[in-house]
């Protein structure tokens, strides 16, 4: 119950902080150069300044920036993120449809992270400077040091297109058919009990999810073998082994809960590049996310969906924090919330 | 009437027995004989201190015993018997089941030897359940239960589930003794078990040990820096310096008549007892050897008020010491090149 306390106030206490963030977008984004109007009419120049007085009128941009604040925060105490002039939809019904897919990819990139990532750096540090070791951190630093377009199209080309193994872009193969439930296509084939769909949103994801995934992996498998490392050295482990505890379950029991705490920050702070970093992948990947969206908002300076996407990147990221400290009260019993 | 031809009677068969140990650590400056040619038999049911200034060894020595030397410790020579085990020898699998079942030990910060991500009781289980003398968790339970209230923590079954870092430090100690003595072992090697801990607590967990060996009959080897709580609480001691013992006999001799200089000097640098005619403390000078290259002859020379030549070239090694010359548990020995002979003194 008092837990159920806590985590209300910190909700409630993001509050204000995303609101000082959506002003701030608000205010950025219209200072970028170009006008909306141009774009959205052309650049034919066969247009009358009346036909551009009347567009800007009816998009309520002919308005000083203060009144379209006041109307903007208005629209979103009553639930509305406001129109799209570029793609002619509510802000919100973009958001929902284009939300599932990068939450699904970041998901997938997380799993690759911690699946990949966390065993490696545990057998780099139970075996320091083994040639397993030297290998693990080599390529972890290579992981890190390489921008994730060079990656994607790499993987792509050797995994898409010489081997023939996976799919390049896209989600889901356009011949298959798919009731969408939920947006998440894993899940929706799941539910529907849609079983080439749902193989084919597997692997779908493993090429992009590997390559969002990639920096995450190398910096796990780098935080992990150095708190491993330390853990390793601590008391509580020459004690399990006098009590008969064997090598590997010290290892595993007693040294691994304790050494993720490190990892679980680093983890966390990485959450929101997942969600929010991923324009990149998304591009390479014909992934139809939010990251696409938002690139295409802002060449196209659709304020009002820059203004939503933010909006929903920065919720997702305290979220994600949340999720975090509670993740970490219960590895270290010395906090609480 | 002489007594030394006076055979002494067969000490019974040592439960843990260390025959001429030397143990290499791999420091950064080099290998370091940490353990350089230890004997030492504890017989069931006794109490042995090992006593020295810290880096003499006496740690890595249990470190040994338990088959736990940290990365870069090697066993060099020498042979660890134990109730029959020949543990030097035995493949890691069945050291594992004697490690907290015949043997146990504890350490000596309680806080950083519990792990602080489990709870208590938990911890004291996992000891029982490693090794499978009790398969049913019920059972288990109930018995971790008794022990803790055993060992003296009230309401167990509240404490059961608390976390290291919410008890008191001897109370932390009292679970890492729980754990220790889950299975009932033998031998229980205690490495500075109360040094964390301050007076009042240090005597109750000390009250606590001398309880297990006497109700249990656990031999117990008790590591420590203070000669004199040793010779309170041990039946025999051996005192260690640079990786050696140098003196060792029943508790009462080596504190009330030390041989070496060694063990002299250890005594003069405690504070005086009350009523004790003595002006203060006296330091030894200089510091314990470099282990990496100790010096030739005797480990102590440098630092010795008796020093000779014959100290600087050849190392002395156990002789017996005191009026009584005898062998085995009764004995007391000392490596010193300047005991008087046992037989003049005997005479005298």
């Amino acid at each position: 119950m008092r837990t159920a306390v806590r985590i209300l106030q910190r909700v409630l206490g993001a509050v204000p902080l995303l609101l000082a963030l959506v002003i701030a977008t608000f205010v950025f984004v219209r200072m970028i150069p170009g006008d909306p109007v141009d774009i959205l009419l052309g650049q034919g120049g066969n247009v009358s300044a009346a036909e551009v007085a009347a567009l800007r009128q009816s998009l309520g941009l002919d308005e000083p920036i203060q009144v379209q604040l006041a109307r903007f925060l208005r629209g979103l105490l009553e639930g509305d993120l406001g129109h799209s002039f570029w793609q002619r939809q509510p802000v919100a019904r973009l958001l929902v449809t284009t939300l599932p897919a990068t939450v699904e990819l970041a998901l997938a990139a997380l799993f690759f992270a911690l699946a990949i990532g966390i065993p490696v750096g545990i057998l780099s540090a139970v075996r320091p400077g083994s040639l397993l070791d030297r290998l693990a951190m080599a390529t972890s630093f290579l992981g890190i040091s390489m921008p994730a377009f060079w990656a994607g199209l790499m993987l792509m080309f050797l995994f898409a297109v010489k081997l023939r193994w996976l799919p390049s872009v896209g989600r889901l193969d356009p011949a298959l058919d798919l009731r969408p439930v939920t947006g998440f296509l894993v899940l929706d084939s799941l539910l529907t009990g849609n079983w080439p769909a749902l193989r084919s949103a597997l692997s779908h994801l493993v090429l992009p999810g590997l390559t969002l995934g990639l920096e995450l992996m190398a910096i796990v498998a780098r935080v992990m073998r150095s708190s491993m490392l330390e853990a390793l050295q601590q008391d509580y482990i020459r004690f399990a082994r006098a009590k008969g505890v064997s090598g590997w379950s010290a290892v595993l029991r007693h040294a691994l809960p304790n050494a993720l705490v490190p990892t679980v920050t680093v983890v966390g702070l990485q959450m929101g590049v997942l969600l929010g970093g991923n324009m990149v992948v998304e591009t390479v990947f014909a992934w139809p996310g939010l990251g696409r969206l938002v690139v295409g908002a802002i060449f196209a300076r659709d304020y009002a969906v820059v203004q939503g996407a933010v909006l929903l990147y920065a919720a997702t990221f305290v979220l994600a924090n949340l999720l975090v400290d509670i993740l970490y009260a219960y590895l270290n019993p010395k906090l609480s919330l | 009437m002489a007594a030394r031809h006076v055979p002494v009677p067969e000490a019974p068969a040592p439960v843990l027995e260390v025959r001429n140990l030397t143990v290499h650590l791999r420091a950064a400056r080099g290998v370091v004989r940490a353990v350089a040619g230890v004997s030492l038999r504890v017989a069931p049911g006794e109490v042995v201190g090992i006593i020295g200034e810290s880096g003499c060894g006496k740690s890595t020595l249990l470190s040994a015993i338990m088959g736990l030397l940290p990365p870069g410790g090697r066993v060099a020579a020498g042979e660890v018997r134990l109730a029959g085990w020949d543990l030097l020898r035995l493949p890691e699998r069945q050291l594992r089941s004697i490690r907290g079942r015949e043997v146990a030990m504890i350490f000596q910060d309680p806080l950083t030897a519990l792990n602080p991500f489990y709870p208590v009781g938990w911890q004291i289980e996992e000891a029982m359940r490693v090794h499978g003398l009790w398969p049913r968790r019920a059972e288990r339970r109930r018995r971790v239960l008794e022990l803790m209230a055993w060992v003296g923590i009230p309401d167990p079954a509240r404490r059961y589930h608390a976390y290291p870092h919410e008890l008191s430090g001897g109370m932390q100690q009292r679970v890492m003794i729980a754990a220790a003595l889950a299975n009932h072992p033998r031998v229980l090697l205690a490495d500075e078990p109360t040094t964390a801990l301050d007076a009042t607590v240090q005597a109750q967990i000390l009250d606590l040990l001398e309880r297990i060996n006497r109700e249990q009959r656990t031999a117990i080897v008790l590591v420590s820096h203070d000669l004199r709580l040793a010779g309170q609480f041990c039946h025999r001691i051996a005192v260690m310096y640079a990786g050696q013992v140098v003196e060792e006999g029943p508790a009462l001799q080596v504190i009330e008549s030390p041989r070496h200089p060694y063990t002299q000097a250890l005594l003069r640098s405690l504070p005086p007892l009350e009523g004790e005619r003595r002006a203060a403390l006296e330091p030894i000078p200089g510091s314990p050897p470099d282990l990496a290259a100790p010096p030739p002859g005797c480990p102590f020379h440098p630092r010795c008020p008796l020093a000779t030549d014959l100290c600087r070239q050849a190392a002395p090694t156990l002789r017996w010491a005191g009026a009584v010359a005898g062998a085995g548990r009764t004995g007391h020995r000392a490596a010193c090149h300047h005991l008087p002979d046992p037989a003049e003194e005997a005479i005298s």
